[in-house]
């Protein structure tokens, strides 16, 4: 009985605990404010959106990295490697829960990343595609 | 396989032997400075946003940020392998790096290219307004490489690149 009462306490513990820090999520609330100021009919990012711009051959960017699996391969699960050899952790969440909580490495490597595959700059809507779908891999 | 050859001893012994004029102008304590990654992971995701944040006082530290914006993608070549004119030129134009962009905010690119240019080897006669800008292209670096070694390590090692020094060296 008494052992029943602690873990109850415990879970009411627990249950009051504020919701903890989640740097993926502002940083997708952040790139959400931002779709929605560049599109009034923005309803939500897509992971199935984020999964076509991963996949897509776009050609205009940089001749030697045509689309994102160029260095991070077909499977986000997987182990990348940069065109001059070193390995790149998966881009996948369940993988590797560390993407995607970092806001200045995110703005980096999209900024980069989206010049070299695509050619520009990525918009908020695609980045946050891009992460969506990352988070469900 | 990758502890194949030592690469500070390659360096030494290069530096004592190739008289190019783009011999490794280092010793071998400077070639021990530089950066020695432990494993071959460009971790982009690991570690804590490093991005200006690196700083001695108000000064960005230069060498610090080199190591850990440099070897993101690649073995962070040391200062010596290139004379200043040549970092100066990389440095100046990262949004097209070899084929890919790697720009840095102006003031991280400053203060790494401030480092480079401290420590670099600036042999006499080179021609400064044709920098060298590819590590692969030197005298001394084809000299130690020769093309039937680049071939048998593309080969057998699965080296895709001679840039890649760590996939036969050992920092």
């Amino acid at each position: 009985m008494i052992k029943k009462a602690l873990v109850l306490s415990a879970l009411l513990a627990f249950s009051a605990v504020p919701a903890q820090a989640d740097p993926r999520q502002d940083i997708l609330d952040q790139l959400a404010v931002e779709a929605s100021a560049a599109d009034a009919n923005f309803s939500g990012f897509s992971a199935a959106r984020g999964e076509k711009l991963f996949r897509t051959k776009f050609g205009t960017g940089k001749p030697a990295t045509p689309s994102c699996t160029s260095c991070h391969t077909e499977s986000p699960r997987n182990v990348g490697e940069t065109r001059a050899g070193k390995a790149i952790d998966p881009v996948a969440v369940s993988v590797n829960p560390s993407r995607f909580t970092d806001p200045a490495k995110v703005a980096k490597w999209f900024r980069r990343n989206c010049k070299s595959v695509i050619g520009r700059e990525c918009t908020a809507l695609e980045k946050g595609d891009y992460i969506t779908f990352m988070m469900t891999q | 396989m990758r502890n194949l050859i030592k690469l500070t001893t390659a360096l030494s012994a290069s530096a004592a032997l190739v008289v190019g004029i783009f011999a490794v102008g280092g010793t071998l304590a400077q070639s021990q400075q530089a950066p020695q990654p432990q494993t071959k992971s460009a971790d982009q995701t690991g570690q804590p946003a490093q991005t200006g944040l690196v700083q001695i006082g108000e000064v960005l530290d230069g060498q610090a940020l080199f190591k850990t914006e440099c070897s993101d993608c690649h073995f962070a070549y040391p200062a010596n392998f290139l004379p200043s004119a040549s970092w100066q030129a990389i440095l100046s134009n990262l949004s097209d790096h070899f084929g890919e962009d790697a720009s840095l905010d102006p003031d991280v690119a400053s203060a790494i290219e401030g480092y480079l240019v401290t420590h670099s080897s600036n042999p006499a006669g080179l021609d400064v307004n044709n920098p060298p800008l590819r590590i692969t292209g030197l005298s001394w670096f084809r000299r130690q490489h020769s093309e039937g070694e680049v071939g048998y390590m593309k080969r057998t090692r699965n080296v895709k690149t001679m840039s890649d020094c760590l996939a036969c060296h050992v920092g």
